[in-house]
């Protein structure tokens, strides 16, 4: 791995681990990221100089957020893995199922017996919020499904700012 | 805790454990959710049945996600934890933050040399996606500011 290369999985390592993921989940997507070609577990212990064992946990747990894509290649027993281009959309779709579910385990808690009024007005605040997380990303999947389909020209607009 | 909240509290643990978190970080911000008040590490670790350290570093990541709020009290040196007053925007304005750095990171990447044709296309694919997401997590933002003036 060149520098450049080097310095980019490395910057995508610590943004992952800010999320919540370990260092090494984050530095497993950020080398995937920069390949071609879905790589075996061998090729990411290789590439990233840590264990077989750590790429596998942590390549599984990124499967399971929908961050990667499990691949196979005929004739071959090992798996691959790899970013595909449904990768956003199947996070996303992730992220929102699991925010439904924490939407009905509020709503579920509001008829919790004896709850302290200050408790009540939080489940409430939350719920509607939730209501707002839900169709906002509801909306963002549909858009996203669009991207890579249609080209890049639909663009929101005021966001990035650095694209004059 | 009665055997509803208890359920609730390991439901949101096993919720946060599916977004990638550890359990314990769900079942703390669970059981804050269902108190009025504020709670000590030590009667977090005691109530969910683990280890202070455990607790420590959970409440702390919460904390840095805005979802929690950390207080000291006059002549007790333990830190009081609850839910932050404003943990929506709070985390919200985090996530924005992060997603932010996130795209700099792809548009910088553009500039790297001898990248094939599939990885130069998947750093455009991603940085419209970032746009996408920020732009509609900005828009969750305003919402939820306009629906608290009305």
């Amino acid at each position: 791995m060149d520098a450049s290369y080097q310095q980019f999985v490395d910057r995508v390592g610590m943004h992952w681990e800010n999320e919540g993921l370990p260092r090494i989940a984050g530095r497993i997507f950020g080398f995937l990221f920069l390949q071609a070609e879905p790589c075996s577990l061998d090729e990411l212990a290789d590439g990233l100089g840590v264990s077989k064992a750590s790429v596998s946990t942590d390549a599984r747990r990124l499967t399971q957020l929908g961050l990667l894509e499990r691949a196979s290649r005929p004739g071959d027993r090992r798996d691959y893995y790899a970013i595909s281009p449904d990768t956003p959309v199947t996070a996303m779709r992730l992220k929102l199922r699991s925010m439904e579910r924490f939407r009905r385990l509020v709503h579920g808690a509001l008829s919790l017996p004896g709850t302290d009024p200050a408790v009540r007005e939080r489940l409430e605040k939350f719920d509607r919020v939730h209501e707002i997380i839900v169709q906002s990303t509801t909306g963002l999947i549909e858009r996203l499904e669009q991207v890579g389909r249609s080209g890049l020209t639909s663009r929101p607009s005021g966001v990035a700012g650095s694209e004059s | 805790m009665d055997a509803r909240a208890q359920r609730f509290v390991e439901r949101m643990g096993l919720l946060t454990e599916v977004d990638g978190l550890p359990r314990t970080a769900g079942r703390i911000f669970g059981y804050l959710m269902l108190s009025p008040g504020e709670s000590s590490l030590d009667e977090l670790a005691e109530v969910l049945g683990v280890s202070k350290a455990s607790v420590s570093t959970e409440a702390r990541r919460l904390e840095e996600m805005g979802l929690l709020e950390r207080r000291g009290r006059p002549g007790d040196r333990r830190d009081y934890y609850s839910i932050a007053p404003e943990s929506f925007r709070r985390s919200l304005e985090k996530r924005i933050e992060a997603l932010r750095r996130f795209h700099e990171i792809l548009e910088e990447a553009r500039a790297m040399p001898n990248a094939s044709p599939v990885v130069r296309e998947r750093l455009a694919e991603w940085e419209e996606v970032h746009e996408h997401i920020l732009a509609s997590f900005t828009d969750m933002l305003d919402r939820w500011k306009g629906r608290k003036k009305s």
